[in-house]
């Protein structure tokens, strides 16, 4: 029960970071579109969020991906750094999501997502992940064994 | 379990077979020097064993210059790979880059000059560049002699894709050459004080000429000619007329008839998608921008273009085809496909000084192919 729980918390947290990384990165790009002197309506804009979310079909499985290395991880520190379980998922929500982009885009020696392209775009991409690494610990807590938290 | 796996054991000895016996029947179809299509054109391969061909070059005595990516110009004489030119400048060979365009002076027989495209730098700055050499005689073969950097793009990039780097001479003797978007720096094809997405135009030594667009434009750099492009490697001219083809995304390869100063759109206006699925804009047009002559969606990935008997020929990368575009009033139309016998990635195409179209396969063992129509097409 506890590993389905644990599962279905990742799989939660993955989508929550898939799904806000499309949107962030739909506004980068349009963003960068408007600063050529693209005129861009919110109708459009909207109209392509929706649109965008078809690339959760690549994006959603390298997220869990991720977070499935960065959440071990961080339950690791949590054991033997310190017993900061909140602080440790949202690192790893963050990091992990930036640091798989940083190394797609070392590895194929472009950016795979056009919102990361920007400092700013990974930095929010890193807030995404930051989102879905404080879902997983929400829905994973275990106050009994965090007094901390 | 041990019943799971005795049963699995058959089905992977016979898809073994398969992939051996197709892998044998695909050798023995590279060994095939002619190809005789339907429709009576036949295809004699003149050379093979190119590692990663891009551009070949007629020189007047028959001898043929090849560039392959890893930074060799290679020379075919008699249907041999007879050597590689020496003194070919050091190339950034990763990605799509590496040594690129080759293409002779309309002087060449006066001057004996070549220019050649390639990428120059290294991985975390890199740029298209192009130079101009004089190919010299020599006991081995040929040299290059008196080389001289006619542009580098700027600003250098940390990717190593989308080079543009096809080179045409226009009749007054000036180059242009295409510069792509550089992938990760698409936007800036919109913007003047870059060379990404451009194509750029300059003389024999390299100075930008007095009637280039933005010539007189501060906050612009003087070797643009035309810009809102992405990854151009079609570029062929007629009088003064040039046409161009451009890779989209995923759709929205585009074929243009280039005006000096004109926006061509990308990012902005363009028909093709990321290759993610994700959209690049919301516009397939927009106002002060033209659209493309001709688009082709979903991609076909044009390769190089040749202007052979009064069309276009245009080779291509993932429909692994040849296309035939008409010029007619000013206009292009795509009379569609012509060649699709070889089955390949066709990486180049040229009207040779023999009257015949030349085609050049991509890849590991690329080949160069003489085309003889038996039949008027």
């Amino acid at each position: 029960m506890t590993f389905l729980k644990t599962a279905g918390a990742w799989l939660s947290a993955a989508l929550l970071s898939a799904v806000t990384t499309s949107f962030v990165s739909t506004h980068q790009v349009l963003n960068a579109l408007g600063d050529v002197g693209a005129s861009i309506e919110l109708g459009q804009r909207l109209s392509m969020m929706a649109s965008d979310l078809g690339i959760l079909q690549a994006l959603f499985p390298v997220v869990a991906a991720s977070f499935l290395v960065g959440f071990c991880i961080a339950e690791l520190c949590t054991r033997f750094i310190f017993n900061k379980r909140q602080f440790w998922f949202i690192l790893a929500g963050a990091s992990s999501i930036v640091c798989t982009l940083l190394l797609m885009s070392y590895l194929m020696n472009l950016m795979p997502v056009a919102g990361a392209r920007s400092l700013t775009g990974q930095i929010a991409i890193g807030v995404c992940g930051a989102l879905g690494g404080l879902l997983f610990f929400r829905l994973t807590n275990r106050t009994a064994s965090s007094p901390i938290e | 379990m041990s019943k799971h796996k005795s049963n699995r054991i058959p089905k992977f000895i016979l898809l073994c077979s398969i992939y051996l016996a197709s892998s044998i029947a695909s050798v023995h179809g590279d060994d095939t020097q002619q190809t005789q299509s339907l429709s009576g054109v036949s295809f004699d391969t003149v050379v093979k064993g190119l590692k990663s061909p891009w551009a070949m070059a007629f020189l007047p005595n028959g001898d043929m210059l090849v560039t392959e990516r890893s930074g060799s110009l290679k020379i075919v004489r008699n249907e041999k790979i007879l050597g590689k030119v020496a003194d070919v400048p050091e190339v950034y060979f990763a990605g799509q880059g590496g040594l690129l365009d080759v293409m002779l002076d309309q002087d060449f027989a006066k001057n004996s000059r070549i220019y050649l495209s390639f990428s120059h730098g290294k991985r975390s700055a890199n740029a298209t560049r192009l130079i101009s050499a004089k190919l010299v005689s020599t006991n081995q073969g040929y040299s290059l002699k008196d080389q001289k950097v006619l542009f580098t793009a700027q600003p250098m990039k940390r990717t190593g894709h989308h080079h543009g780097a096809r080179i045409a001479q226009l009749n007054d003797g000036s180059l242009i050459m295409t510069v792509g978007d550089g992938y990760n720096y698409r936007e800036q094809a919109q913007t003047l004080d870059n060379h990404f997405g451009k194509i750029i135009r300059v003389d024999s030594v390299g100075t930008p000429p007095a009637d280039n667009p933005f010539i007189d434009q501060q906050d612009a750099l003087p070797e643009i000619y035309s810009f809102g492009h992405r990854n151009q490697q079609g570029l062929a001219v007629d009088g003064n007329r040039i046409y161009q083809h451009e890779h989209g995304p995923k759709g929205g390869d585009e074929v243009n008839i280039i005006e000096a100063g004109t926006n061509y759109g990308w990012p902005v206006a363009t028909f093709g998608i990321d290759y993610n699925g994700a959209s690049i804009s919301p516009f397939t047009s927009y106002e002060g921008m033209r659209s493309p002559t001709i688009n082709w969606t979903p991609s076909i990935a044009p390769s190089s273009m040749a202007l052979h008997n009064g069309f276009l020929y245009v080779t291509t990368l993932a429909e692994q085809s040849v296309r035939k575009l008409s010029i007619t009033d000013g206009n292009i139309i795509d009379l569609g496909i012509v060649y699709k016998e070889l089955n390949t990635r066709l990486r180049d195409i040229a009207s040779a000084p023999d009257g015949h179209l030349y085609i050049m396969t991509d890849g590991s063992n690329g080949k160069i192919i003489k085309v003889t129509e038996n039949s008027g097409l």
